[in-house]
């Protein structure tokens, strides 16, 4: 298991340890599944399941979905993250896809364009993924546990051929645009306590001028369909030109500035019958998952 | 550093391919493909059809070894499948079963 540090957040630098360790020209395509850590340097594409942390190093590239204890990534990671325990972005890290765990930090430089979700991984989204994995469509995840083990026993060297012809499919990830690599990271950030929010300390500007976008949308259900997002600990960080209403985060109305939710209530009060969000340009998004990814600049 | 190394715990269900120093205490299923030496050992498990140029076996392989240069069957290896190399030694106490192509 990592190292962890005093925020029990896995350490980029815990390797003593450490067996488990592609290399740099090393590439391996598939399942990759274990219960130890492994350090990537090379390339690992298909699925990751790991009881353990993985960590993904500043030359490592990852095409995968993984589903780890603890995920640190210094590398290249495009496909979602699921932590049981916490997901560490480093300075290094360029990252597309959407992050589930608990615990999640992203360190000044890091570039990641995705969904946060702060929920513990979906158990039953994990066994869905499991057995569309071995060969089998959603409609069989609901099947018991002891059921599938036996069938997947008995199948398993048919099944053999569709898990690699499944393969290249997943591989056409690898043609997104990466967000761009830092220069370098913030050597020269201050390393003070960040100052309040400006917003909060100005006196009330009028009403019209804030963006009514974040407090007029309705939240709508986090795909996988199964995902009910909790309200309080559910933080969406896209970048505005892929949002897209789907993911659009809830907010608690009790969260919000008084200026934000004065100008809710009189644009509620004015526009009879004509809802203040259309008033808003949004950019038309393919579905989550799929959109195209751009430069985040 | 340019070596992979899967851990005991380790199942790889796919390929491995590159050239880098492969050595396995896990379980590989499909395929392994490595430029350099690939070490199988004791404990670990290769289901998977074999290349690379130095193939040395201490635990145990089902599938087929292509080596470039050498195979190598360590004692208590096990080893079911066609080996094919110019060089191949099997040791006193590994188990073999399969044919043997040197290149003749």
């Amino acid at each position: 298991m990592a190292q962890k540090t005093k925020n029990n957040l896995p350490s980029p630098d815990a390797s003593a340890e450490v067996v488990t360790h592609i290399g740099s020209g090393t590439r391996v395509v598939g399942r990759l599944s274990g219960q130890e850590d492994i350090r990537v340097h090379g390339t690992v594409e298909g699925v990751v399941r790991l009881g353990a942390a993985l960590f993904v190093e500043p030359e490592g590239v990852v095409l995968a979905e993984v589903w780890a204890h603890d995920v640190v990534v210094s590398g290249t990671v495009v496909g979602n993250i699921h932590a049981e325990n916490a997901v560490v972005l480093t300075a290094t890290a360029r990252v597309v896809g959407d992050l589930r765990s608990p615990r999640i930090s992203l360190e000044p430089g890091a570039a990641f364009r995705g969904a946060i979700s702060m929920d513990p991984p979906d158990v039953e989204a994990l066994e869905a993924e499991a057995s569309a994995s071995r060969g089998y469509g959603a409609s069989r995840s609901a099947a018991a546990p002891t059921v599938r083990g036996a069938i997947s026993e008995r199948q398993a060297p048919a099944n053999g051929e569709t898990r690699r012809a499944q393969a290249p499919a997943r591989t056409q990830q690898s043609s997104v645009r990466l967000p761009p690599r830092r220069a370098q990271a913030f050597t020269a950030a201050p390393t003070r306590a960040p100052e309040p929010r400006v917003w909060a300390r100005e006196p009330v500007r009028p009403a019209q001028r804030l963006p009514a976008a974040p407090v007029a949308f309705q939240p709508a259900p986090f795909q996988p369909s199964s995902f009910q997002p909790a309200e309080d600990d559910t933080i969406i960080v896209q970048h505005a030109a892929i949002r897209s209403s789907d993911d659009r985060p809830r907010r608690r109305t009790g969260a919000l500035p008084s200026d934000l939710a004065a100008e809710r209530t009189s644009d509620l009060a004015v526009g009879a019958g004509d809802e203040p969000r259309k008033k808003l340009a949004r950019p038309k998004t393919l579905a989550r998952g799929k959109h195209k990814v751009e430069r985040v600049d | 550093m340019a070596s992979t190394v899967i851990g005991s715990s380790i199942v790889i269900d796919g390929e491995i391919s590159g050239e880098d120093h492969l050595v396995v205490h896990g379980t590989v299923k499909g395929r392994i493909n490595v430029r350099d030496s690939l070490v199988v050992e004791n404990g670990g498990l290769v289901e998977a059809t074999v290349e690379s140029s130095t193939i040395t076996v201490n635990g145990t392989v089902n599938g087929d070894i292509s080596a470039s240069e050498r195979a190598e069957l360590r004692p208590n290896s096990t080893v079911i499948g066609d080996i094919r190399a110019p060089r191949i030694l099997i040791a006193d106490g590994a188990s073999f079963k399969g044919n043997v192509d040197m290149g003749g």
